[in-house]
């Protein structure tokens, strides 16, 4: 994980429905990581070109990158490097 | 000398007019409409710099240009304010109301400070946070700004170390923490790392009320070029943090750690690979 990282975390978010800590690095090949917040064990990781800005979804979590990616779309922007959801931020709405 | 910061602010100044002529109703409709909402600062094709409101699935709702790059954002969780901080070393802070219902300030850094681009507000929306350099006393500072007033500036706290970036409030607002990453830098010379042989990250927790230092976390000698930059408050209270590494490149240290408030450092992805 510190390989795919590049010793690098750009980005930190909690998602607190699914129990898990995202995480998200541009350097190296980019990549998306997820731990259990309960455990600090690692759930899963993805690589993700120039993975920027991350942010609690209804499932995981909503990832920008550099490239123009946000979730599902692309677009001819640059996504910078944090994101904040502004609606359903506590437990209970999400 | 005019220092480049003494630029910056004044172009930030002279920019800063658009952004206070408000949303397009329309797109204030398309955000009333919208199931999940992000806020994130984009770049243009034509290197301009904006906010953007994004839906969940990946859709623009509306964008709003900016007089400069910003870094990290925070809403308050009673009025829904979004705040955006300019990238360090920023000398603004938009504060806007998404739904258009209220009013747009700019938070102009005092003379000598500039931000470092994060910040929280307190859980009952009254007071947002900044982090802040002190820069002429080499120390970090967190600025407090009352919402209830027009974000005028109160106050600040020390953050107890050098190169504070991340900020974060305890869900029951009596702590706030610093991620001070330890990092000396000055706005004379840009984003200049101007120590890096002798850092010393730290997280520290602050009373929310008083300022003083509850717990001050240093990472391990052998971890001093761990920067601690980020944060996220997890279940109980518990303050996660991720670091940049500006040690050697084939250095294999921890990037991710954890604590609870009365509780030692834990860095539980330790040489996970």
């Amino acid at each position: 994980m510190t390989i795919g990282l590049g010793n690098y975390v750009g980005a930190i978010a909690y998602n607190p429905r699914d129990g898990l800590i995202g995480l998200s690095s541009p350097k190296a090949s980019g990549m998306v990581v997820t731990l259990d917040e309960a455990s600090g064990e690692l759930r899963s990781s993805r690589r993700l070109a120039d993975a920027a800005g991350i942010a609690p979804a209804r499932h995981g979590f909503a990832v920008g990158t550099y490239s123009g990616t946000f979730n599902a779309r692309h677009h001819n922007v640059a996504f910078d490097q944090h994101i904040q959801r502004l609606t359903g931020q506590t437990k209970s709405a999400l | 000398m005019r220092s480049p910061l003494v630029d910056r602010r004044s172009f930030v100044k002279a920019a800063g007019a658009a952004f206070l002529a408000g949303l397009q109703p329309q797109a204030a409709l398309a955000l009333s409409r919208a199931d999940a909402v992000y806020a994130t600062g984009i770049r243009k094709p034509d290197r301009s710099f904006a906010l953007a409101l994004m839906s969940e699935a990946g859709d623009f709702i509306a964008e709003i240009d900016l007089p400069d790059r910003i870094h990290g954002l925070a809403a308050s969780p009673v009025t829904g304010q979004v705040v955006a901080f300019a990238r360090r070393p920023g000398t603004f802070v938009l504060v806007f109301s998404p739904d258009g219902s209220g009013g747009r300030f700019i938070i102009h850094a005092v003379a000598d400070r500039h931000f470092y681009g994060h910040g929280a507000f307190s859980p009952d929306g009254r007071f947002l946070y900044a982090s802040e350099n002190d820069f002429e006393n080499r120390s970090g500072v967190i600025g407090i700004y009352d919402g209830h007033d027009g974000f005028v500036r109160v106050g600040e706290y020390p953050t107890y170390g050098i190169g504070p970036h991340d900020l974060a409030v305890s869900p029951d607002g009596r702590y706030l923490v610093a991620a001070n990453g330890g990092i000396e830098t000055h706005p004379d010379f840009g984003r200049t790392k101007l120590n890096l042989d002798h850092m010393e990250p730290s997280l520290a927790l602050i009373n929310a009320a008083s300022g003083a230092l509850v717990e001050k976390h240093a990472l391990p000698a052998d971890l001093s070029q761990l920067s601690t930059r980020h944060l996220a408050i997890g279940e109980a209270g518990r303050v996660w943090f991720a670091c940049q590494y500006e040690g050697p490149r084939n250095a294999l240290p921890p990037l991710v750690g954890r604590f609870a408030p009365g509780e030692a450092l834990s860095l539980p992805n330790c040489r996970m690979r």
